[in-house]
């Protein structure tokens, strides 16, 4: 293919397009205009613009080299990050949210992401297409070429636009060592609302990979948590107790399982327990526990990711439901007769022939999003679940699922009943929930630390009463009601044992 | 800060343009000045989240 079109046209083009467009709009338009006035990150995206057409300004004196190119690909990459790592702030918010004012519905960060993917997208079309032959002669003997007219406009378009530029830097954000705000408060040439300071003192911070999104794994049966010291004496329990369990019975749970208890419900309708694993496995059993009717073992690979089991229940329709750690939630329904092996394979590693998946999905929060939970009940139309403190926050958010579409319908974290003393030096925060359980329109929360069942009443949003149970379960993994009893489930020493405590 | 790396860039157009021969510095200037901002935005923002803030 005859290539035609001159190179150094090309880039000064090209140095138009990003230098009178975004770059300029952005500073006269948004700036000067509608007083927009850049943060930080919002101005490390202009300022990479003007770069890049910078390195266009280069080959368009001194013929294309790997260095210029090298600095506009590597700027170019640096754009994208930067304007994904914007984005990251806002990409989660509902519609119409963001910072700064939209173009086409599009926040501004967006579209500097774009304008860098465009840069490339034009230097491999240039690449490929232009002339390169050019002045080849002149650039050997006088190492750099003169300018055309074409040329001469793009270098004074450039330097009236970065002058401007730099003009609205020095009122907003001032000269060295001052840098611009983080929010920076609406653009005025009026030095009486324009104030400098400046933050490269938090360089010398230490840096996070991921801020609070930085979240270690939550405590699991066999994989405990290196983030807490637990404390399984009730005495030092955030709430004074108000009722003490005392042990009835305890014994081991002999079952060949895959993997340590996270979870137990008792279905009284059919006599059968449901246990979920740790790894994913879901049994259903007979009342004493010795003997294992079905199970399956979920994969938990393939959309939506599930981390752990953390609980189990029956639904309202008899359907089983599964939680993760990570809130994505897995139903299933047991029916031998229907079950289809084949259809199966892509929820069940083992099972498929027995169970069929109903749904399989995630549900977002907003309070508890950088949380896991641990437990999880069924209650009415309503899931619950509690979430567990992290590595960097304390957490305590009592989580209501729609069981009707599968949204989150409430988050709150329960007030105390004025009958309950709180002591001082604690919060609900301390206690880590390991098991939910539900009678007579309340949840039990069974708190791993401080060895404390919360009683709270979901209508009112409450902690109503606070039960200790026995120092020595060090490891509570699973709470139910059978036969009026409460029945615990832990982990400790290598096996699952179950107590009864009235 | 933001004002240094513009009137740097400011600068390095003003020598390809006017003084072609000083090649070298005008795009050793570039390159400090990308580093620059590169460096600024860190210090100021990125180095509380590496990562961009979502679930990755």
């Amino acid at each position: 293919m005859k290539k035609n079109i001159n190179i150094y046209v090309l880039m000064s083009f090209a140095v138009l397009a990003v230098m009178a467009g975004p770059v300029a709009i952005a500073n006269m338009v948004f700036g000067y205009i509608l007083g927009d006035a850049p943060c930080t990150s919002c101005w490390a995206l202009r300022i990479n613009m003007i770069v890049i057409a910078a390195g266009a300004l280069f080959i368009i004196r001194y013929g294309l080299k790997m260095k210029y190119l090298a600095l506009i690909i590597m700027v170019a990459a640096f754009g994208i990050w930067n304007a994904f790592w914007h984005l990251g702030w806002y990409a989660q918010m509902d519609i119409g949210q963001g910072q700064a004012l939209p173009i086409f519905n599009l926040h501004t960060q967006v579209w500097a992401g774009i304008v860098f993917w465009a840069v490339l997208i034009v230097l491999g079309l240039i690449l490929a297409f232009a002339n390169m032959k050019e002045d080849q002669e002149i650039l050997a003997k006088l190492n750099y070429r003169n300018l055309t007219k074409i040329n001469k406009f793009a270098f004074v378009i450039f330097m009236i636009v970065t002058a401007s530029n730099a003009l609205q830097a020095f009122i907003a954000a001032g000269p060295p060592p001052f840098t611009a705000p983080d929010s920076p408060a609406r653009f005025t040439f009026n030095p009486k609302y324009n104030s400098w300071s400046s933050l490269l003192p938090n360089a010398f911070s230490a840096p996070t990979w991921r801020g609070s999104f930085g979240v270690d794994s939550p405590d699991l049966p066999s994989d405990k948590a290196e983030y807490i010291v637990f404390d399984n004496n009730p005495e030092n329990s955030p709430l004074y107790i108000t009722n003490k369990l005392e042990l009835v019975s305890e014994k081991e749970i002999t079952l060949d399982l895959n993997s340590a208890i996270s979870g137990i419900r008792f279905n009284k309708e059919n006599n059968q327990f449901a246990i979920v694993t740790q790894d994913w496995g879901m049994y259903l059993t007979n009342k004493s526990l010795n003997n294992i009717n079905d199970y399956l073992i979920l994969d938990n690979f393939y959309f939506p990711f599930m981390t752990n089991f953390a609980d189990v229940d029956f639904m309202d329709d008899g359907n089983i439901k599964m939680m993760g750690t990570n809130k994505a939630y897995s139903i299933v329904k047991f029916d031998p007769t229907k079950a289809d092996e084949v259809e199966g394979f892509a929820n069940f590693k083992k099972g498929a022939d027995k169970f069929i998946a109903i749904d399989k999905n995630v549900f977002r929060t907003v309070r508890a999003n950088t949380h896991y939970v641990n437990s999880f009940v069924v209650m009415g139309n309503y899931s619950y679940t509690i979430s567990v403190p992290s590595n960097l926050e304390k957490s305590f958010v009592v989580i209501k699922q729609s069981n009707t579409d599968g949204i989150l319908s409430a988050e709150y974290t329960p007030t105390i009943s004025s009958d309950i003393k709180a002591k001082n030096d604690k919060e609900l925060g301390d206690y880590y929930v390991t098991g939910l359980a539900k009678k007579d329109g309340m949840l039990y929360a069974l708190s791993k630390n401080y060895n404390t069942i919360l009683q709270i009443n979901p209508e009112t949003e409450k902690i109503v009463k606070t039960y200790s149970y026995p120092s020595k379960i060090t490891n509570a993994r699973a709470i139910d009601f059978v036969d009026g009893n409460i029945n615990i489930v832990s982990y400790q020493d290598g096996k699952n044992i179950l107590y009864i405590l009235k | 800060m933001e004002f240094l790396e513009l009137c740097l860039l400011l600068y390095v157009s003003y020598l390809v343009y006017k003084k072609p021969e000083k090649e070298k510095l005008a795009f050793n200037l570039l390159a400090f000045t990308a580093a620059l901002v590169a460096f600024v935005f860190y210090a100021i923002d990125i180095h509380y989240n590496v990562l961009p803030a979502f679930n990755l």
